[in-house]
């Protein structure tokens, strides 16, 4: 119970003001269970704020109330702009977003990293795994006679002539490119991508470090690289750094660390 | 379906008994017979009076809670304040109330006088003064101040404790502080609308689940959580501005991007 809410809020209202007539039984819970509107709601509203039996009567019937089953419901209040009050919408599913988001972003960096030989053996069927053989025979039972050698592989009667190239060596080599700057956090193969990642101790460090003016951009990218490395985040090098003159607190253990893509160019955004 | 034949019905008793049992444990037996009565009088009048616009479970459940706080006036009266507590000051009239009617404990008491500006002594010295409520009179008195005084000590203050985001923002200011700062949210309060203000008061006050208040006014669950975080920011951003709030208490929400390029 807000017992200290009561006493900030709580202003007896001036008589004048005191409306006469109760809401009847059917009125309030009408009101509880959100049935009434417009006018008739106010009406009921603004005799619970100006009746104290009236708002404890609403409290109870609410607090006894079944949890709400239904999300479909009108909003007739005011808009939000309209009274200052902002309107956030829940975090938790951009938070999922960004976590499904992640997931695909490391396989495709990931997929992205791996060279063209190693795609195809990925794409390859596997072999089925090589079957076990266990003894059968148990150690009470008479040892047999050692059994013949079994006549070698035809592969390894015939060995290969050692001019004769493996499969990875026939095949073509990949054109080599030359290797391309990287301008971003991240490689911009795909559309823009967001990455939300949980900072530790040591890079929440890093990045107050960082904060700090006249600091070694270069190797404070580095050390901010390996440290988002060690999160299982691939980080490619990337040559300079902008960070805001003031960096947030970082009292909480873990930090909310958001990693946007946009054209080439990396934005960290830390909550 | 005939009224009387409602009243009869298991799940009808049952809400009554539950309810007079949640309010009035002591006296759970007499409270439901007076219930029993009152809803059969005059032909059941007050359950014909149901015109089915509502669920009837809750309609039942506002007339039965409106009828024990009838009965809780009946057995004990309308708590009046005693004439020796009143000589004593708008401020034991006020603390006479909030322990022995809306059961306070001596710590909480301490502190609602002080947001309210009606006692600016300190904590031992309020011990002091409100020696003279143990002796008055309380109607429903679940507590002694007497032995709360003796036992509870100074230590006690500390079970004033926040119960939600917004008396945590009072709590968290200095004792000097707090004053203005109730004076700031006050006034925010009284420049919301109505619907909101029974909003914060249901939320914060009361400590209603958030999607059960919403519901009242149209709101989805998540619609009514963040017209919850939007209310308290305003306090917040009111408590800022007049320079009540440091950094620490009210952290600003606004994201800080930043960008790393060629």
């Amino acid at each position: 119970m807000g017992r200290l809410t009561h006493s900030i809020f709580l202003q007896a209202p001036p008589a004048a003001e005191r409306p006469s007539a109760h809401p009847s039984d059917e009125e309030i819970a009408l009101f509880v269970e959100g049935g009434l509107q417009g006018e008739a709601r106010q009406k009921v509203v603004r005799h619970a704020l100006a009746c104290p039996d009236c708002y404890e009567l609403v409290a109870e019937v609410m607090r006894g109330q079944a949890p709400e089953t239904s999300d479909a419901a009108d909003v007739d209040w005011a808009s939000d702009a309209e009274r200052g009050v902002s309107s956030r919408r829940p975090t938790h599913r951009y938070a999922l977003a960004a976590g499904v988001l992640a997931l695909a972003l490391a396989g495709g960096l990931l997929w992205s990293r791996l060279s063209p030989n190693e795609r195809r053996v990925a794409e390859a069927p596997q072999p089925p795994p090589p079957a076990i053989t266990t003894p059968s025979a148990s150690i009470l039972e008479p040892s047999a006679p050692p059994a013949p050698a079994p006549p070698p592989k035809v592969a390894e009667r015939t060995p290969a002539p050692a001019t004769q190239p493996s499969l990875a060596e026939r095949t073509p080599a990949a054109p080599t490119q030359p290797e391309q700057p990287v301008r971003g956090a991240f490689v911009p193969y795909a559309p823009p991508s967001i990455a939300m990642v949980a900072v530790d101790d040591e890079l929440a460090a890093i990045l107050r470090q960082a904060a700090k003016p006249d600091q070694d951009q270069p190797n404070l990218a580095q050390a901010l690289a390996a440290a988002l490395k060690k999160q299982d985040v691939v980080m490619a090098p990337f040559t300079r750094l902008q960070l805001p003159p003031s960096m947030p607190k970082a009292s909480k253990r873990l930090t909310q660390l958001r990693i946007e893509v946009k054209n080439g160019v990396a934005h960290l955004e830390v909550n | 379906m005939d009224p009387v034949c409602l009243l009869s019905d298991q799940e009808t008793l049952r809400l009554i008994s539950s309810l007079c049992r949640k309010r009035l444990p002591e006296l759970e037996g007499e409270c439901f017979l007076y219930v029993m009565d009152a809803l059969q009088k005059d032909d059941a009048k007050r359950l014909r009076d149901f015109k089915g616009q509502s669920k009837f479970t809750t309609f039942l459940h506002t007339t039965v809670s409106r009828l024990i706080t009838d009965f809780m006036r009946h057995t004990f009266g309308r708590p009046r304040v005693p004439a020796a507590v009143a000589a004593l000051g708008a401020w034991a009239a006020r603390a006479w109330e909030l322990l022995c009617v809306r059961n306070y404990s001596l710590a909480e008491t301490f502190q609602a006088l002080t947001i309210e500006e009606l006692y600016a002594q300190n904590w031992r010295q309020f011990s002091r003064d409100a020696a003279p409520l143990a002796d008055a009179p309380c109607p429903k008195k679940a507590r002694f101040i007497a032995a709360e005084l003796q036992e509870g000590g100074f230590v006690a203050l500390d079970e004033a404790q926040a119960s939600n985001p917004l008396e945590q923002l009072v709590l968290q200011l200095e004792d000097t502080q707090r004053a203005a700062a109730v004076r700031v949210l006050r006034e925010v309060h009284e420049e919301l609308d109505e619907a909101d203000r029974l909003f914060v008061r249901l939320v914060f006050e009361d400590d209603l689940p958030v999607a059960k208040a919403g519901r009242a006014f149209g709101l989805t669950r998540a619609q009514a959580q963040s017209r919850k975080n939007g209310l308290l920011q305003l306090f917040r951003a009111r408590l800022s501005a007049s320079g009540l709030c440091t950094w620490e208490i009210c952290p600003s929400k606004t994201k800080k991007r930043f960008a790393w390029a060629d």
